[in-house]
């Protein structure tokens, strides 16, 4: 009876929450709230998309990652659905792969603090960006979540990790197919039984949902600010 | 840093073991209601564990934000929360795009309470069977929540997704609950076929097409 019941930390940021925008404006100034300086360029790579009203229904886990939004960050809604994925995964030891600016390390982070405690492990083959990942980490008063951030290339790193040991994986640096293929058989040798692997960018330009359904998995659409976008699942086997 | 609404209390444990009711979860307030949560507080302060995980209506709500989720199907509504996730997750899209069809042989008020909610124009609600409700739905099923109480028919979950799968749009999803190993015998032969299976609370298994 006791297993049914869960007392969790709570993921949401101090920052009030405002009601959901009816107006047009209301809505933009939501989204200018959500993303600060980048809200012109999202408005000018998406031209209506404060009208088609997709920015909506994001909730952030802490404040250093509103306003945080760039050119080639997964896009927040695609963050929250990784991170509720992650949640109901209940896997504890996470890798990611291309950080980029550690906005999604963030996300990751913060969804394994509320899990209650694990161990992320970034890879990105840029020390600046690891830089920056491990700086953004610090900030967020982690209490019980190790980082380790690796630069070096995913695919040189891969192999030094132990077999069967991963419990969830979200791949996103080198979206090119034939480099993701060579990607997923090594992430595959690693994940535990029942681990997970998520892929960004799957549909649309990168069109990577072929490799994961090749694998038995499933990929999701999800609104786009670029022209790839949506995620790739596959589960290793029990 | 935390200060969301901690829904529900402890248990009420009035005499030596004995529970006053069934055990309620202590939970945070998921994600998709936090835009109302004024409104949407009061029906989570207690919620019975035979209703879905609440990290299940955080996992709903999310695969009901995909603008291709035009149709979703649920069986069995019981008190709604995971209905509520969904459909708060297509009113927060903005578009008038997105319905759900759920069904309950067993009636706890839900569409009285998605009318105050202003989210009755998003569900259609049938006292019935979901076999019985399935023919009425008009579309392809995008999203199915199987979640049916299968007292007396330990297998007709599987029987229903086989049902949602012949319905299943292109890249649809088919989430069934309560697919841990010891909830029931129709268990281990759900896992066995999903694609996805996902431990936490009671367990959840995802399906999709081959295709």
């Amino acid at each position: 009876m006791s297993e049914a019941v869960e007392a969790v930390g709570n993921l949401m940021s101090e920052v009030p929450l405002p009601r959901m925008p009816l107006t047009a404006d209301e809505r933009k100034a939501d989204a200018v709230r959500q993303f600060g300086p980048n809200a012109d360029w999202m408005l000018r790579m998406v031209p209506g998309a404060f009208e088609l009203e997709i920015l909506h229904g994001v909730v952030f886990p802490h404040p250093s990652v509103m306003h945080a939004y760039e050119s080639g960050c997964a896009e927040p809604w695609t963050t929250q659905v990784v991170t509720s994925l992650l949640i109901a995964s209940n896997e504890r030891n996470v890798m990611e792969t291309g950080c980029f600016t550690g906005q999604t390390s963030a996300w990751l982070a913060m969804a394994l603090e509320r899990l209650g405690g694990g161990t992320l492990t970034t890879v990105d083959i840029d020390p600046e960006r690891t830089a920056k990942c491990t700086e953004r980490l610090a900030g967020l008063g982690l209490t019980c979540v190790t980082h380790r951030a690796v630069t070096q290339d995913v695919l040189q790193f891969l192999p030094t990790v132990p077999d069967h040991s991963i419990g969830f994986v979200w791949v996103d640096d080198n979206h090119e197919k034939p480099h993701v293929e060579v990607e997923t058989r090594m992430i595959w040798e690693k994940l535990k039984p029942g681990g997970l692997a998520l892929f960004h960018d799957v549909w649309g330009s990168c069109d990577l949902q072929t490799v994961v359904k090749k694998w038995g998995g499933i990929a999701l659409d999800l609104p786009r600010l670029g022209a790839a976008g949506g995620i790739g699942i596959l589960q290793k086997p029990k | 840093m935390t200060t969301g609404t901690q829904c529900g209390t402890q248990w009420t444990n009035v005499d030596a073991g004995q529970w006053e009711v069934e055990p309620i979860y202590t939970f945070s307030l998921p994600r998709v209601f936090e835009y109302r949560r004024h409104a949407w507080v009061p029906y989570f302060e207690r919620v019975d564990t035979t209703a879905s995980h609440p990290d299940t209506w955080d996992v709903l709500a999310e695969l009901a934000r995909a603008p291709t989720v035009q149709t979703i199907v649920e069986a069995g509504t019981y008190r709604g929360h995971a209905l509520f996730a969904m459909a708060e997750s297509l009113r927060l899209r903005g578009t008038p795009e997105g319905h759900i069809w759920s069904a309950d042989v067993e009636d706890f008020g839900v569409v009285a309470e998605l009318d105050k909610l202003g989210l009755a124009d998003r569900v259609s609600w049938c006292h019935g069977t979901f076999a019985d409700m399935l023919p009425h739905v008009p579309a392809e099923i995008d999203l199915a929540f199987i979640d049916a109480s299968q007292t007396g028919h330990p297998l007709l979950r599987l029987e229903y997704l086989d049902l949602v799968l012949s319905r299943l749009s292109k890249h649809g999803l088919v989430v069934c609950d309560d697919s841990t190993d010891d909830a029931w015998e129709g268990a281990a032969m759900l896992r066995a076929r999903a694609n996805l299976y996902l431990p936490r609370g009671h367990g959840l298994t995802i399906f999709q097409n081959r295709a």
